[in-house]
């Protein structure tokens, strides 16, 4: 292979991991955050990104237009995370994180099971918008439009997730909480309130890479726990409540994946796991978290 | 048997905001010094570093001559180095009695072990027994420890402390939130269970310094402010600035 | 609790029962019933880790499995193994996962550790599924008891599930019995009781607790292991079914279903969940959701799980776990 093909090569396999990268960011980026804020592990997390994929399946299904489906599928998980945070987690919270913890894993496991009973155990692939459907040439080669489109879309969810955060009063008071929650309770906001919205935005964006990712991935029911530990991976990498974190993390995490096919296609796994590892013992905190 | 604490240049920040400075402390075998401060001088950090705690940034901590400063806590205690905490820190829904056992066990070595039963251990049981006889609390065996009134858990918190025979007994404001009748009969305790031991006491109430200590030292903004007995400390005009909040020189 | 003579006459009673049990029962029957006991067996190995130490593992089929794994591949290649070497061989496999996977997990807590377990256990599963010149892969495979040397009997011409309950009952028993007296009389188990309870404390009163974790979580490996082994010699076959996600899940299912506060609680969640879920396959093919309402309902208003419904009927109060509900 001559070098510029090599060159070519690298730069696609990159890209790749950024396609995933922007997965696992979307994906993360909740998670981590209602860790950072609520101090629970929500293991329902990845159950709402299934969620997502299979409620834009049915979406298509009816209207014909996955762009319906992008926008109602997010919303629709974002409420039921909101009603999850309103009705179960409040209640388990009264006895402590490890009863939160196990609340989120039965859910996750209820969701699961009725999921296999509405659609069933097999996989349903879907296609990708009709325009998205094709591949445009790069330096000679030709990838997938969908692809680009899904960079382009997790670009866009983070410069928006960035001025919130970053650039209005609401952000600031979240930031805050999620640093040291009990002062922004103390200053008197609703962190009521807060609670429920955050995990209402966390558990949309959830259901947002599900969506994206169906087309890429087709939607089956193992699709959240196949996501599961790659995201725990981010999110401890990061540090949890980190959002910056959860950022980087996706990145090294994605190139890791795409690159770590070409060195052990049977078990790439075992790289991120190891960084896992690695991180838990050494730098228990993560990259950028602030607790441990 | 002795129990001489010495921390030589003793120093501690967290992530830039410096608690301690330079402490340089040296206890005698079998002395009774108490650590007083204002509120933030640094003294429960002290206590940290001293039992095992927290690593110091820099500078030695000192036991019977060994250099224990990065040892960690349980292995000070066992080397002979017992505290209490300011917050009561017991087994809550253990009985008063299998509190003081646990104390015990760990004294007799016998933690981990798979094959005694805990029944039949008799040496153990009785020295409980008496223990919990000593501290006044011998009523209350069967009580979960977490039922006991805050005075009594306060004696428990201590009377833990002795359970594990230390050479050096440290004690973090044992006297906290309790009634001056109260507090008259846990200084009685207090002597009665740390004669013979070397006793480094952090607190508040100086009638209670008074009754118990020889030397005190004075902690302010993370430095010895000034160190001597009781009374000279008593009519010391800096450590009266330092509780009032005037500066030097004022 | 229950008085001396009352308590050793239950006890006559169980072992009584669980004796007869092949005369009384029908082979189906019987076959969910070793199930039953198998299980219990392996919820109460989980339940050292959650109910003792109040750590929660979703990895902990990865030693069951290795259990399994081991003594099928042993019995499969040595032809004429006793069998009780196989079952040893099995949990020691378990044990030494549990060694080598406690010593990264057993310094965490809380989320940190569940994270962790959970991708060891998945790490595990995916090696068992894809290492196909070992394991066979996804297809698994059996009939390696009809090698095995057995006590008394010599070979088995063909699985004897009488025998095969005889085996794993006889085993089971003395080895639950044991970690009960364990856990209730000894030091050891006061110890761990102890950090459960006030785990600052105990480290000031010199106990060194990651040490005290690595080892229950060993010994919560290898009875994991035993149950898996076990379990591969009763259905004469073994997949990755031994070590997948489904397993941690459905063990911390029963587990608390059972009852976590109490020793013998998962045992009880056991039965439950193998009677329960066979009961209800018979009128809805979709018994697991109502097994999960089941549990977060416990979760939300019954921590305690099913042990904590029965002390209240003083006849039947159980020795606890001295704690309150998993903090």
């Amino acid at each position: 292979m001559d070098p510029f093909g090599v060159l070519v090569f690298l730069l696609l396999g990159m890209l790749n991991g950024v396609v995933y990268a922007m997965l696992l960011f979307l994906l993360s980026s909740g998670l981590t955050v209602v860790f950072g804020m609520l101090g629970v592990l929500n293991i329902a997390h990845a159950s709402f990104y299934m969620l997502g994929a299979y409620f834009a399946y049915s979406l298509v299904q009816w209207t014909g237009s996955f762009w319906a489906a992008l926008l109602l599928a997010p919303v629709a998980v974002g409420g039921l995370g909101v009603l999850v945070e309103r009705f179960l987690l409040r209640k388990a919270h009264q006895f402590g994180h490890s009863h939160e913890l196990l609340l989120t894993f039965g859910l996750a496991y209820i969701i699961l099971e009725i999921v296999k009973w509405i659609w069933g155990t097999g996989s349903h692939p879907m296609n990708a918008p009709v325009r998205l459907d094709e591949s445009l040439p790069i330096l000679g080669q030709v990838y997938p439009t969908y692809r680009l489109f899904i960079c382009a879309l997790g670009l866009c969810v983070l410069v928006a997730l960035g001025l919130l955060l970053f650039r209005t009063r609401l952000g600031m008071i979240v930031r805050a909480a999620v640093s040291d929650f009990s002062m922004v309770d103390a200053l008197g906001f609703n962190v009521r309130a807060l609670f429920v919205g955050v995990f209402g935005v966390g558990a949309g964006l959830a259901g947002l890479a599900g969506v994206i990712a169906a087309p890429l991935l087709s939607v089956y029911p193992g699709m959240g726990s196949d996501m599961l530990v790659d995201t725990f991976i981010v999110v401890v990498v990061g540090g949890l409540g980190s959002l910056k974190g959860a950022l980087i993390a996706s990145f090294i995490l994605g190139e890791l994946q795409s690159f770590g096919v070409l060195i052990i296609p049977r078990l790439a796994m075992i790289f991120s796991f190891l960084l896992m590892t690695l991180v838990l013992i050494w730098r228990p905190m993560g990259l950028f978290g602030e607790r441990v | 048997m002795s129990g001489y604490l010495r921390l030589e240049n003793v120093s501690k920040d967290f992530g830039g905001v410096e608690v301690l400075r330079s402490i340089d402390l040296e206890v005698a075998a079998g002395e009774r010094h108490a650590i007083i401060g204002p509120n933030g001088a640094g003294k429960t950090t002290l206590i940290n570093i001293i039992t095992g705690k927290y690593v110091p940034s820099q500078g030695r901590v000192w036991f019977n001559d060994v250099d224990v400063t990065s040892l960690p806590p349980h292995k000070r205690v066992r080397l002979g180095i017992g505290r209490s905490f300011q917050i009561i820190n017991v087994f809550p829904s253990m009985t008063v009695f299998e509190n003081m056992r646990n104390a015990v066990l760990s004294r007799e070595g016998i933690r981990f072990s798979m094959v005694h039963a805990l029944d039949r251990l008799y040496r153990v049981n009785a020295k409980t027994e008496g223990l919990l006889e000593l501290i006044g609390l011998g009523g209350f065996r069967q009580l979960p420890a977490g039922e006991l009134s805050y005075g009594k858990q306060r004696t428990l918190e201590i009377g833990l402390v002795l359970g594990l025979d230390p050479q050096l007994v440290i004690l973090d404001e044992p006297t906290a939130g309790i009634s001056s009748a109260e507090t008259r009969e846990m200084t009685l305790v207090m002597r009665r269970a740390t004669e013979g031991r070397t006793l480094i006491l952090i607190e508040h109430d100086m009638d209670v310094v008074f009754s118990l200590a020889e030397r005190v030292s004075v902690l302010h903004d993370g430095g010895v402010l000034a160190q001597g007995t009781p009374w000279e400390i008593r009519d010391d005009a800096r450590v009266r600035d330092a509780y009032l909040g005037r500066r030097e020189g004022q | 609790m229950i008085s001396g003579g009352r308590r050793a006459a239950s006890i006559g009673l169980v072992l009584a029962g669980l004796g007869c049990a092949p005369l009384l029962l029908t082979t189906p029957r019987l076959y969910s019933f070793t199930e039953v006991v198998i299980l219990a067996l392996f919820a109460v190995s989980y339940n050292l880790l959650f109910g003792y130490l109040g750590l929660l593992s979703f990895g902990h089929s990865a030693y069951f499995g290795l259990g399994a794994y081991a003594t099928a591949l042993v019995l499969f290649h040595w032809h004429g193994l006793p069998v009780l070497l196989a079952v040893v061989l099995g949990t020691a496999a378990g044990a030494l996962g549990g060694i080598v996977i406690g010593n990264f997990c057993v310094r965490l807590s809380g989320p940190y550790f569940a994270m962790l377990t959970l991708a060891f256990g998945q790490l595990l599963f995916a090696i068992a599924w894809k290492w196909r010149a070992l394991t066979r892969g996804d297809d698994g495979f059996g009939e390696f008891v009809k090698h095995a040397t057995f006590p008394l009997l010599g070979t088995l011409e063909s699985p004897d599930q009488r025998a095969l309950y005889y085996l794993v009952v006889s085993v089971i028993v003395p080895v639950v019995g044991g970690t009960w007296l364990l856990m209730t009389r000894t030091p050891f188990g006061n110890f761990v009781v102890s950090v459960r309870q006030n785990e600052e404390r105990a480290v000031f009163l010199g106990y060194d607790v990651l040490a005290i974790k690595l080892v229950t979580y060993t010994l919560a490996a290898g009875l994991a292991g035993l149950a898996g082994s076990l379990s591969a010699i009763f259905h004469d076959f073994v997949s990755p079914s031994a070590i997948d996600l489904t397993l941690s899940t459905d063990v911390v299912l029963m587990t608390f279903i059972g009852g976590t506060v109490s020793f013998f609680g998962p045992v009880l969640g056991a039965a439950f969940f193998v009677y329960f879920s066979d009961f209800i396959s018979a009128l809805t093919d979709r018994w697991q959701i109502i097994m999960g309402v089941i549990f977060v309902l416990i979760v939300l208003f019954a921590p305690g799980g099913l042990v904590g419904f029965l002390e209240r009927i003083p006849k039947f109060r159980l020795r606890s776990v001295r704690s309150e509900a998993p903090r």
